[in-house]
């Protein structure tokens, strides 16, 4: 009886001295979102939510890249830059550190070398918005462990890094060039892989354009693996992706350890993830397709054995 | 339109050195998270979905393009030879007949033929005409062949099973063409066009074949000429057009235009009995048809259609039923005076009118229902073969169909049709199956299902009729047929089990099934005397109640890459005893006699086997043989002998098609020999030899 009471006692002293170490480093945030699409405001609610479930203690001053905040009194000590707009809006401003978020790596890389003002990199930071290749390849694998020839379609203009492949795996990349000769690479590409892998490539991936790989990867039975919920619910096989939710949660986390080092980590991959799978496109290819949950388990468990 | 903007910037980044001016630059050129966050429109709607083999109600065969070039087929009857248990045979080398469970006579009346979903079955005389169709076989995307009745989902008529031909979309981009030549006077031409667009794509494929038919058995037909050469004509456009994200507009159009060859005999005055008078039919087919669809979420598909098919066919001669002396074909006692030569006409002009909507809605993760309304308008006028000149005939129809999944393993599909058919009698046609996946790759099905097969107008409406010249005060005529009318619909219930296995991971499969199938109140003939004629008219009635039973399988093996076995077999057993007793004791012993045929109409066995293998640099082989065992129409007065056949193709590919790695520019030639085995083969037909046939085929992608 004794031993709860001390413990109760205890733990409310420490929660009452975080708080006011909190509260002695208040953070100032600057949250700058690319615009005002759902995207963006998904995450901003994701991340106040996720700000109060932690119980920190931040001062938030949301705005748009395209519509800046006045500059007020209050002195910023981060912004987070929501999306490659809102990160190269940020990147006028050298003095702040800064965080970007929900942007693939390619595009905040490019922002950087190309900007102006050179900052210390200490100073400056990133979640990507895509998934590191080895996941994408592992999810591949282990989801679809009888389809080991990945296909990949890009256009000239993409900047893409060929990934390592887990062993049994191999990769059959086409460049296209124009429209015309889209269907044409797209015709060959399905007659020689097992999965179609998605790119962020908006001139392959418009959204005409994916109809028609749709319908024909589905008329080829070569399923399609897509990067983002919107894919599996048009059609195809599976996707794997991170949540505006999922990235909000990632950003808390970083943010409250920048609270009390000061300091912003390496840019990186973002830690969780979503699979997503259309379980009646699987049935109808004949694909014995996993449930997400399982997926992931088994992508634990070979990450484990690693 | 970015690609144009990229530039622009480019250029602007060029002139102007601000980078403020051209923020664009980099914006297009790093993948954005737009890419990640892109809407998309559900493509692969509930409706687009294709129920696996594993989980249809019925038997299922599936044809794709690359088994149909394999055959070397030019016709489009021959590939239904690789449907376990189906017959094809040719009347003659313009008309072939392709039937599910044997043949009853020349006409197929119990199967449903669809292409897109359009009825080519012709309501006439039951039955479809796979020469003039104004569709290429080049052009056909795959097949799919329900064995076993199928109302709920394919529409009255499908009795005994149903075809449904699916054509290319039009995902041309590059123009093709095609020439064959060869033995028998093949000449086909073929060209296809088409684009592929943002929001509407098209295809046309223009076409004409043609040959001389085949070759008079001289053992049977003495010196007569067998004028069956034939040549169509055709076009056939597919445009797709989407609105947008949730609509698409599907236009197809068709026309042909076919001649063919009839007949046997020269007319001659000095001749008597002749029917048969060589000449030409020519026949004119067009379709149209609309289709929309629009998806309201992945889950709710609605899909409103409509077409039309016409078809204009005009056969005339010049006949001399009977003229001065006694003729087998004619009544003894009615040998004519007057020698005389009268007009016969075969002339039919057909419309079909068809309306549907049809929604799919999965009302559940694990419950997919599929259902709608339709109507059709028959109208014919065809004064020479039916009692009206003008026949009109409407049917009504509403169908569910409730694929449940009730535990990851089990599944059930139930169904029904109801019908008000064009004679006003309302019928409905259930179904259900129940499948139980054993394990993922092993499956057991169960089912049952009822279809009904209307009567069609010849049955019912049937009057052939010719005037002949008088003999003193009497006015004879040559009255072929004199329906009575009053037909109800046949009816079909079908019971079946079977088995679906896939054996690899590279998609062999292993389908089995064992059938039992009735139906009752056959359709037959039926004499009725008519003083005036100089041959009995025959009517239609319910004559026999048949049944069927049999196995069949298909084993489409995997042997590597490029490298494919499909083996077919069917065993089937049929008879049949008579639905009805005549007061009249020679119509009873016909019936008898012809119940007890009944079993000669199937053959016992039937097999089919395709191989095609790619050789590395682009040759490929397909290998195609056919086997069926005796088989005889009940109109037929000898069997048709046990019949092999051998198809083989070889090809040699070069340019974009040999690699798959080049741009584009590509093609191929082909070599094929048809029936290698003989040059003597006999099928449905004693009286036309099918010999060995080689054609070449040369198609060029540009």
């Amino acid at each position: 009886m004794f031993r709860q009471f001390a413990i109760r006692l205890l733990s409310s002293a420490v929660a009452l001295l975080l708080t006011t170490l909190v509260q002695a480093g208040t953070l100032n945030v600057s949250l700058v979102l690319s615009d005002n699409t759902p995207p963006y405001r998904q995450f901003s609610a994701a991340f106040n939510k996720a700000l109060a479930a932690n119980n920190a203690d931040v001062t938030v001053i949301e705005s748009q890249a395209d519509a800046p905040p006045t500059s007020g009194s209050t002195k910023i000590d981060l912004i987070i830059a929501v999306g490659a707009k809102a990160t190269e809006f940020a990147l006028t401003d050298s003095s702040t550190p800064q965080l970007s978020v929900m942007i693939p790596r390619t595009a905040y890389e490019t922002l950087h070398e190309t900007s102006s003002a050179k900052r210390s990199a200490k100073a400056a930071s990133a979640i990507y918005l895509d998934q590191p290749w080895d996941r994408q390849m592992h999810f591949i694998q282990v989801a679809l462990p009888k389809h080991s020839i990945v296909g990949m379609l890009y256009s000239p203009d993409t900047h893409i890094v060929l990934p390592r492949l887990p062993r049994g795996m191999s990769l059959n990349v086409k460049s296209v060039s124009a429209t015309e000769s889209l269907f044409a690479a797209l015709e060959n590409i399905l007659a020689s892989s097992d999965v179609l892998l998605v790119i962020p490539d908006s001139e392959i991936y418009s959204s005409s354009n994916v109809r028609n790989i749709l319908l024909a990867s589905y008329r080829q039975k070569v399923p399609l693996v897509g990067i983002s919920q919107a894919y599996v619910n048009a059609g195809a096989l599976c996707a794997i992706f991170s949540a505006p939710e999922q990235l909000a949660a990632q950003v808390v986390e970083t943010i409250i350890s920048f609270a009390s080092g000061g300091k912003l980590p390496e840019p990186q991959y973002p830690a969780s993830f979503s699979i997503g799978v259309n379980q009646q496109v699987a049935r109808s290819l004949g694909i014995e397709m996993a449930s997400p949950d399982a997926i992931r388990e088994r992508m634990n468990k070979v990450e484990m054995g690693r | 339109m970015l690609k144009a903007k990229k530039l622009l910037c480019r250029l602007c980044a060029a002139v102007s050195s601000t980078v403020m001016a051209c923020v664009n630059v980099w914006a297009a050129d790093y993948p954005s998270e737009q890419d990640y966050f892109q809407e998309l429109p559900v493509v692969l709607s509930a409706s687009r979905l294709s129920q696996p083999i594993s989980e249809t109600p019925n038997a299922m065969t599936v044809i794709d393009r690359d088994m149909i070039t394999a055959t070397g087929a030019r016709n489009i009857a021959d590939v239904f030879k690789l449907v376990p248990g189906m017959y094809v045979g040719y009347e003659n080398g313009h008309s072939p007949i392709v039937s599910y469970r044997g043949i009853t006579d020349g006409y197929a009346r119990r199967m449903q033929v669809l292409v897109d979903g359009r009825s080519i079955y012709l309501p006439l005389y039951g039955q479809v005409d796979w020469t003039e169709l104004p569709l290429d076989i080049g052009d056909i995307e795959r097949i799919e062949v329900v064995r076993g009745p199928s109302a709920a989902s394919h529409g009255s008529n499908s009795v005994q099973g149903v075809i449904n031909i699916l054509t290319r979309r039009p995902d041309i981009f590059r123009t093709q063409v095609s020439a064959r030549l060869g033995e028998a006077g093949v000449a086909d031409v073929s060209a296809r066009l088409g684009s592929v667009g943002e929001n509407w794509d098209y295809r046309v494929t223009l076409a004409s074949r043609g040959d001389t038919g085949f070759d008079p058995n001289v053992a049977i037909t003495a010196n007569l000429p067998l004028n069956d050469n034939s040549r169509a004509q055709l076009i056939n456009t597919q445009i797709s057009y989407r609105p947008t994200g949730t609509d698409t507009l599907d236009v197809r159009l068709g026309y042909s235009n076919a001649s063919r060859g009839l007949g046997d005999q020269f007319p001659s005055p000095s001749t008597s009995g002749i029917f048969a008078t060589l000449r030409d039919q020519k026949v004119s087919s067009d379709f149209e048809q609309l289709s929309w669809l629009r998806t309201l979420g992945g889950d709710n598909d609605l899909q409103l259609s409509y077409y039309h098919i016409g078809r204009n066919s005009k056969d005339e001669r010049y006949s001399m039923p009977c003229v001065s002396i006694v003729h087998a074909s004619c009544s003894a006692a009615l040998t004519l005076a007057a020698p005389g030569s009268y007009l016969v006409a075969d002339n039919a002009v057909i419309h079909r009118h068809d309306v549907e909507l049809q929604q799919t809605l999965n009302i559940a993760h694990d419950n997919r229902v599929v259902w709608g309304i339709g109507a059709r308008q028959d109208a014919v006028d065809s004064p020479n073969n039916l009692r009206y000149p003008s026949v009109n005939w409407r049917e009504y129809r509403v169908f569910a169909h409730d694929e449940w999944r009730i535990t990851p393993a089990s599944l059930v599909n139930i169904g029904a049709m109801g019908e008000k058919n064009v004679l006003g009698q309302a019928r409905v046609s259930p179904r259900i199956s129940y499948n139980y996946h054993l394990s993922p790759r092993n499956t057991l099905r169960a089912s049952v299902s009822v279809a009904y097969r209307n009567p069609e107008m010849i049955e019912e409406l049937g009057n052939i009729n010719t005037l002949l010249n008088n003999v003193g005060a009497k006015q004879y005529t040559w009255h072929k047929i004199s329906a009575a009318g009053g037909l109800s619909p046949e009816k079909a219930i079908s019971r079946e089990i079977g088995y679906i296995g896939r054996l690899d991971d590279v998609g062999s499969t292993l389908d089995v099934r064992a059938f039992h199938d009735q139906i009752s109140d056959i359709i037959w003939l039926d004499l009725v005397p008519d003083p005036n004629s100089i041959v009995t008219p025959q009517s239609f009635k319910s004559d026999f109640n048949a049944f069927y039973s049999g196995l069949e399988g298909t084993l489409n093996y995997t042997l590597g890459a490029g490298s494919k076995l499909t083996v077919n077999y069917g065993h089937q057993v049929a008879g049949a005893v008579p639905s009805r007793v005549s007061p009249v004791a020679s119509i009873n012993a016909s019936l008898l006699s012809y119940a007890r045929k009944y079993s000669q109409t199937v053959p016992l066995n039937s097999a089919s086997l395709l191989l095609s293998h790619d050789f590395s640099g682009g040759m490929q082989l397909g290998v195609g043989f056919y086997h069926t065992d005796k088989v005889k129409a009940l109109d037929a007065g000898t069997p048709q002998p046990l019949a092999r056949y051998l198809d083989l193709r070889i090809a040699q590919r070069f340019g974009s098609w040999q690699s798959k790695k080049g741009k584009t520019g590509g093609g191929e030639v082909a070599l094929v020999v048809q029936n290698a085995l003989s040059d003597h083969h006999l099928d449905y037909s004693i009286t036309a030899i099918q010999k060995r046939r080689t054609y070449l085929t040369a198609t060029l992608e540009l």
